[in-house]
Formats: structure tokens, C-alpha cells, sequence
């Protein structure tokens, strides 16, 4: 899955905020520790209309979870 | 005798069509919430309802998400009442289908505490509609308090390495799963007892009853729709399979979740969207 690459500082202004009535920003880590916020093409049409728009312009790469802990 | 003339011609009988008074609670809070719902999916919803209801499945409901509307909004919205309206994590899809979580760190917070909306640890059940047939490894709903204790875990995973996994707070006595062959369809999970804990498919029972006691209470945490939460910001093992109804009750018995996807299919069935 593709997504948008975060600084720390980014990834703390949007993290857990808001960008619709229920919707809210979501980072996650890859496996090497770097933020990504991984949006879908509906996120992305409601995102370009607010003050989050600049995340849209953040450099793009493939996101490579981290591996779950052992649960199953 | 009197005559009165055209006393042949019947008035008109009054036939102002109404929905039931919770059907059109909700539809009263998606269009609060600024979603729409077309006549079809109002019709469907109503029906649902009264079908619920007729089948004496109403009351046990704790939350139900219809996914129907297109839109987080409409949702993110609970049917049963005003309380438990979901939040969604960045990364879902929304369709008249349903909606479909990314199956990365993406997932609809309930609100729902279990350990505090279910009075009965013995008495609970879960369900997805999943309209997705694959292979993808993933959790459709869940929580659990701890990452490190997973004694009080409520999951179910459609599909997991191979099989499907339905865990009720007694995930460390002893697991109830079942081999699928096919992803798409409606799954539950029902508790009615400390003893006994049952999976079902489209109605029909899974696997063997699972009589290991239960270990613990339910999950002190927010139930999420999409992954599963083992406390609030840890979410792992998120599904990608799209939803289509999502449900936390009371435990049900057999007839009640065979009555349950009869409903359930028929509300499916008329939005076109049945698998």
C-alpha cells in the first residue's frame, strides 16, 4: 500500500485530529520506524478541501508494517 | 329512507404510509449527521427492523452498523439509538455496498466499552457481513484491555492463516475456529453461557461448540469495526473485507441467529448488495 511519508513534527500535528465530523488522521510506523499516514481516495477528496491539504503533497512510498505480535 | 346521492362512491381511506419510530430515529440522525439515504435503503431498513423486532431480536441489541449511504456520516451512525456513533480511522472506503477498511492500521471505533455496556460476561455475540471472498489474514472486529493479556479478547477473524478464529474472553482455554472455504458472508459469534461459545456461518453453525470456560470478563476497551483494539491507538491485524452489517448484542440462541441472517439477508437482498 502506498503512502504519505511524515516528519515526527508532521506526524504529531495530525495525528488523532479530525478532518470530518468522524473521521480522523491515523499514523502508523513501517517497519524501519518511519510515520506514514496511509489515506484512501475518498480521505483524499475531503482532505484537499481543508487545511490538511499540504499532507497530499508529502512524498509518497509503499508502507511495510512492522510484523504483528505473535496472537494468533 | 333517506337517499344520498353517489353514497356508492367509497371515501377514500386514509393510507399515510409511517416507518417504525426507530427506523426513523435513525434516519433522522444520518440526515443530522449530513447523510442521505435513498427510499430503497429506508424501505430495507425499516424492514429490517420490524423483523428484528418481530423476531424478538430487537432488545438484546447493544449496537448495529448498516453501513448503508455511501458516507462516513451515514455509517458511522448506530441503529439501535443515539449512543455508540462510530469514529472512523483515515484509510476506509465508503460505497453503497458498504464500506471497506484499507486492512492496514484502519478501523471504526464503536465507543462501546463491552465491560460496561454487557451485563453478563456469559451473554454476548458479535457479527461482520463481510461481502469479500480472499485470503487476506485479518481481524473483522475486536478488543481486547492489554496487549499483554489477551485472557478477556474479543475477536473474530473471518479468515486467519487458513481458518476462521472466533474468540469470546477465553482465548487462553482454548480457541473456537473452523476451516472457510469462503469469506464472504455473514459471521457470529455467540456466548449464552460460560460453557458454551458458538461460531456460525450465514445462520448455520461452525465447528464444534466450544465449551471452554470463559477465562475472564469482556474487554475493558473501545470496540472497533475493521481491527481489533487492544486498547485505545494499538490497533493490529486490521481486515480488508468490506462491510456490509456489523452487530454487538446479548448472546442469541440458534433460531435467533438463524432469524438474525434471514433478516439480515433479505435487508442485503433488497439494496443488491447480498453475497
Amino acid at each position: 500500500m502506498i503512502g504519505y511519508i511524515l516528519t515526527e513534527t508532521e506526524k504529531n500535528s495530525i495525528n488523532g485530529k479530525f478532518y470530518s465530523t468522524v473521521q480522523f488522521f491515523y499514523c502508523s510506523q513501517n517497519v524501519n520506524g518511519i510515520w506514514f499516514i496511509l489515506l484512501s481516495e475518498d480521505d483524499k477528496k475531503i482532505i484537499i478541501n481543508t487545511n490538511y491539504k499540504w499532507i497530499l503533497d508529502c512524498p509518497k512510498s509503499e508502507f511495510i508494517p512492522p510484523p504483528p505480535p505473535p496472537m494468533f | 329512507m333517506i337517499f344520498t346521492p353517489f353514497s356508492f362512491i367509497r371515501r377514500p381511506v386514509s393510507s399515510v404510509f409511517s416507518y417504525d419510530v426507530d427506523a426513523q430515529a435513525f434516519f433522522d440522525r444520518v440526515i443530522a449527521a449530513g447523510g442521505t439515504l435513498t427510499t430503497t435503503e429506508k424501505n430495507a431498513t425499516n424492514s429490517l427492523v420490524l423483523g428484528l423486532k418481530s423476531n424478538s431480536i430487537w432488545s438484546p441489541m447493544k449496537a448495529i452498523y448498516l453501513m448503508i449511504g455511501g458516507t462516513s456520516n451515514s455509517c458511522a451512525q448506530n441503529l439501535t439509538s443515539t449512543s455508540y456513533v462510530g469514529t472512523f480511522s483515515s484509510g476506509w472506503s465508503f460505497a453503497s455496498t458498504g464500506a471497506t477498511p484499507s486492512g492496514t492500521n484502519c478501523f471504526m471505533y464503536t465507543q462501546l466499552n463491552p465491560n460496561s455496556a454487557f451485563s453478563d460476561a456469559n451473554s454476548s455475540c458479535f457479527s461482520y457481513y463481510s461481502r469479500t471472498n480472499n485470503t487476506f489474514s485479518g481481524t473483522e472486529c475486536g478488543c481486547q484491555t492489554n496487549i499483554s493479556s489477551p485472557t478477556d479478547r474479543v475477536a473474530l477473524s473471518a479468515y486467519y492463516g487458513g481458518s476462521s478464529y472466533f474468540d469470546q474472553n477465553n482465548f487462553t482455554n482454548g480457541r473456537l475456529s473452523f476451516t472457510t472455504s469462503n469469506t464472504a458472508g455473514m459471521f457470529v459469534m455467540s456466548r449464552t453461557s460460560s460453557k458454551i461459545q458458538k461460531g456460525y456461518k450465514n445462520g448455520t453453525q461452525q465447528g464444534s461448540t466450544n465449551t471452554n470456560t470463559q477465562t475472564s470478563p469482556l474487554p475493558n476497551a473501545n470496540y472497533t469495526v475493521g481491527s481489533l483494539n487492544f486498547n485505545d491507538g494499538v490497533n493490529w491485524n486490521g481486515t480488508n473485507r468490506e462491510c456490509a452489517f456489523a452487530h454487538l448484542s446479548d448472546g442469541l440462541t440458534d433460531t435467533q441467529i438463524a432469524n438474525l441472517y434471514t433478516v439480515v439477508q433479505a435487508f442485503q437482498t433488497t439494496l443488491s448488495r447480498q453475497v
